[in-house]
């Protein structure tokens, strides 16, 4: 009974909060992402400096979403941001095919940490308007996501300047997360 | 402590920028290397967010320890101001779309703000054409700054000036260089030196006969500031040098900004600590502030959209509130006034520390801090892992210890704050007023801990007369018992923490020196001030001052207490029903007409004190 009840109370009672970790090496597309879901439009973004963080509601569900800065010296700061995340959003640019073994050993980095052994992954293959993309099929192969064991997992193509993924990927998230139980 | 002639103002000029590849990174740092680690001062010369904010000033401070400098303090080492400025220009044509960079520069003087001009210019050009050579422009221009004149006030004159918002109190020691020497000859010491003969001082200058003038005509100076300026290639920059600075009074804060801020803070408090909300939930945040800070626990400023300067800011102010600016210490020594993330484990490592960040991340652990102030939201919390649910109101039975009335004191401080800030008071008077505050805690610790230990450490000096007294004046002993019982938890935490220590310490040095006063003037001032007294009661105390009081610095520290009311309490004595209280007060006076600060507070005495006084001299006279 819990689990639809609650889903019950939560439609009457408001919405359901929950903190997503958006992650990736730079200029993967990260913070185009968050303020093309955040404003519908969009924007031409600089580098991050530290972070940004923005509350986007969809279906009843409000996400913290935390988009965090990815150069190289950076990225050890990532881990401060683990605690209390349901959710990872992790941003591949599906171009940089240079990188994507970088990005492979940074994702698999992150996930093994105690801290976020229950946390939904999902994967945005970014970058699918230019003509060199991946197919997700082979960003998926490339970040060797089959080898994960008891993780639920996504890869969703997408287009952050059109906004094309982007929705799919946070109804993935919505549908997905575990219900707020007490 | 401020260094008069000191070799260098600053002591490294760094460059750095946002690398779009590898993230923040030194360029060049002048006139070396600095001892400590690069990527260090990398993140923090590129504060969180730099990339939506066209400009943001930032402020963080170095130790040294064994010749390293650290960002972790230490309780020895020398310390170091970092002024940090960081711009981010936008330009479509550059790859990722923005170039973030910044330069800072690290002194030991705790009023670096005085070079905030001339590090945006600095920064500007090194905008244009970046080179180690812009760096040593900066670095050069600041140091060829001349402070040769300066006057170097005395513990006792600063405090003075602090309190004071004459803009000409001790001009006389803003002298040319002429009459500077004659300040120092040996026969006109301005040494404060007690006279021992107990006989009126003569160790002021009477500039009339002297036929020196101290203050050239037509200057405008406010002695508070010391004039130079800075030759920045063609352009010569003017800067007004502090001259009474205290070393927990660091940088431009806005107390009245902290002060707004906990204002607007929404309560109650929805969790409790005994040592914090000592009036229950709602207890006045501003006084939560106090006791987190005299308890030492790790108070933490948060602002997400703000500048990581204003946050800095708020720190900084926190400090002062600690401090009462002057009165007691150790505060600024464990600040972060802007920190982030990649710094977290020197933060942990520190007990007790006031913090600033913009990242709220670090609020999704509640192990990081003790109280957590949103400056933007307005919310102040203290951590559920020191703190204690507010019970339900249905659990208590409308006698619920928690919600504790507040004491009558503290009800009339935030009360006098809220108005004085409604009504635009100035920064000073701002200052002022929380200085007081503090200064009532210390008092009432000392009797405090006199009446529950028999003995403070914050008093060890020996009474100069029996029955002299000390400490806090009250005009009932049931308002000293309260006032023990509310504050019994604050005292109880501060007995604990480095800034008591210190205040101890401060104690004893002043033991070896036998020139100190060991009157406490203020406890004087506050029985003829609150308590109702007889006539010999009162008498006793006009000797007491006639006696004790004598010295320069001696006057001075009598000035800051009776700054208030201008000497009001002091002069009533020239109408005591005695006739000695009458000649002890009379002379008292003359002590204090004939000291160059002091002259300037009899001149405004209540005009009808002020013949009395006159009529009392003809008299003796004839």
């Amino acid at each position: 009974m819990g689990n639809s009840m609650s889903k019950i109370l939560a439609k009457l009672f408001g919405s359901r909060e929950c903190r997503i970790l958006m992650l990736g090496l730079d200029a993967a597309g990260k913070t185009t992402i968050l303020y093309k879901l955040k404003l519908n439009q969009g924007i031409s973004t600089v580098p991050t400096v530290g972070f940004n963080v923005e509350v986007l509601t969809y279906k009843n569900i409000k996400f913290n979403v935390w988009d965090v800065g990815g150069q190289d010296k950076i990225r050890p700061l990532w881990r401060h941001y683990f605690t209390g995340t349901e959710g990872l959003i992790f941003v591949v640019d599906s171009a940089d095919r240079a990188r994507i073994d970088e990005a492979r050993q940074e994702l698999h980095r992150i996930i093994n940490d105690r801290e976020m052994k229950d946390v939904l992954l999902l994967v945005f293959a970014n970058k699918q308007d230019l003509k060199e993309a991946m197919h997700p099929k082979e960003v998926t192969e490339k970040l060797q996501l089959n080898s994960l064991k008891g993780r639920t997992w996504c890869v969703v193509a997408s287009t952050a300047k059109t906004g094309e993924g982007l929705v799919e990927g946070l109804s993935w998230l919505s549908s997905n997360l575990p219900s707020m139980d007490k | 402590m401020q260094t008069l002639n000191p070799l260098l103002h600053i002591e490294y000029v760094l460059a750095a920028e946002f690398d779009i590849d590898a993230g923040p990174v030194v360029k060049y740092q002048y006139p070396d290397t600095l001892p400590g680690d690069e990527q260090l001062m990398a993140e923090l010369m590129l504060p969180d967010q730099s990339h939506v904010r066209n400009q943001d000033w930032t402020i963080f401070f170095l130790h040294d320890e064994n010749g390293l400098l650290k960002y972790r303090p230490n309780d020895k080492g020398d310390m170091f101001y970092v002024l940090n400025l960081v711009n981010t220009k936008f330009d479509k044509d550059v790859r990722r779309g923005a170039i973030v960079k910044s330069m800072c520069l690290i002194t030991r003087y705790p009023y670096f703000q005085i070079f905030k001009p001339v590090l945006i210019l600095a920064l500007d050009e090194y905008f244009d054409a970046p080179s180690l050579d812009c760096l040593k422009k900066l670095y050069n221009s600041i140091n060829s700054m001349s402070v040769d004149r300066m006057p170097s006030f005395s513990a006792s004159e600063k405090l003075l000036l602090a309190v004071s918002e004459d803009h000409s109190l001790f001009a006389e020691r803003f002298g040319e260089e002429e009459t500077a020497s004659i300040v120092d000859e040996k026969n006109a010491p301005i040494d404060p030196k007690r006279n021992s003969s107990g006989e009126k001082p003569t160790y002021y200058i009477d500039l009339k006969n002297r036929g020196h003038r101290l203050v050239s005509t037509g200057t405008v100076r406010d002695t508070h500031y010391f004039d130079s300026s800075l030759q920045y290639g063609a352009m010569k920059i003017p800067v007004k040098v502090p001259t009474a600075i205290f070393p927990e009074t660091v940088g431009d804060f806005s107390l009245i900004r902290l002060l707004r801020t906990l204002q607007s803070v929404k309560g109650p408090f929805k969790s409790v600590h005994p040592q914090l909300t000592i009036f229950g939930p709602t207890t006045p945040p501003v006084i939560v502030l106090i006791n987190a800070l005299l308890t030492q626990k790790r108070v933490l400023f948060i602002g997400y959209n703000t500048p990581s300067g204003d946050v800095a800011d708020h720190v900084l102010a926190a400090c002062f509130l600690a401090s009462g600016g002057g009165i007691l210490r150790g505060f600024t020594r464990y600040a972060f006034p802007y920190t982030d993330l990649s710094k977290v484990d020197d933060l942990l490592e520190t007990p007790g520390f006031i913090a600033g960040a913009k990242n709220p991340a670090f609020t999704h652990h509640p192990t990081w801090y003790d109280v957590v102030v949103d400056i933007e939201n307005f919310t102040m919390d203290i951590s559920p892992a020191i703190s204690s649910p507010v019970p339900k109101e249905k659990d208590s039975k409308g006698t619920n210890p928690l919600f504790a009335t507040i004491s009558q004191d503290d009800m009339i401080f935030t009360d006098q704050i809220k108005r004085m800030l409604t009504e635009h008071y100035g920064e000073s008077s701002i200052r002022h007023r929380c200085r007081n505050y503090l200064i009532r805690f210390v008092r009432i610790a000392i009797s405090y801990e006199e009446y529950k230990y028999k003995q403070s450490q914050l008093w060890p000096r020996k009474a100069p007369e029996k029955d002299a007294g000390h400490g806090y004046v009250w005009n009932s002993g049931t308002r000293r018992l309260l006032d023990f019982q509310n504050l019994e938890p604050v005292i109880e935490g501060w007995r604990q923490s480095r800034s008591y220590k210190l205040a101890a310490e401060d104690e004893q040095e002043r033991l070896t020196n036998p020139e100190a006063l060991t009157l406490d003037v203020e406890h004087c001032l506050d029985k003829l001030k609150i308590q109702t007294l007889n006539n010999s009661e009162s008498a006793a105390i006009y000797t007491l001052l006639h006696t004790h009081v004598s010295g320069y610095d001696d006057i001075n520290t009598l000035l800051v207490h009776a700054i208030d009311n201008n000497l009001f309490e002091v002069a009533l004595g020239l109408v005591h029903r005695f006739p000695a209280a009458r000649e002890a007060t009379c002379e008292l006076l003359e002590r204090i007409r004939a000291h160059p600060a002091g002259k300037r507070f009899f001149d405004r005495i209540n005009p009808f004190l002020k013949v009395t006084f006159f009529r009392i001299i003809e008299d003796k006279r004839s």
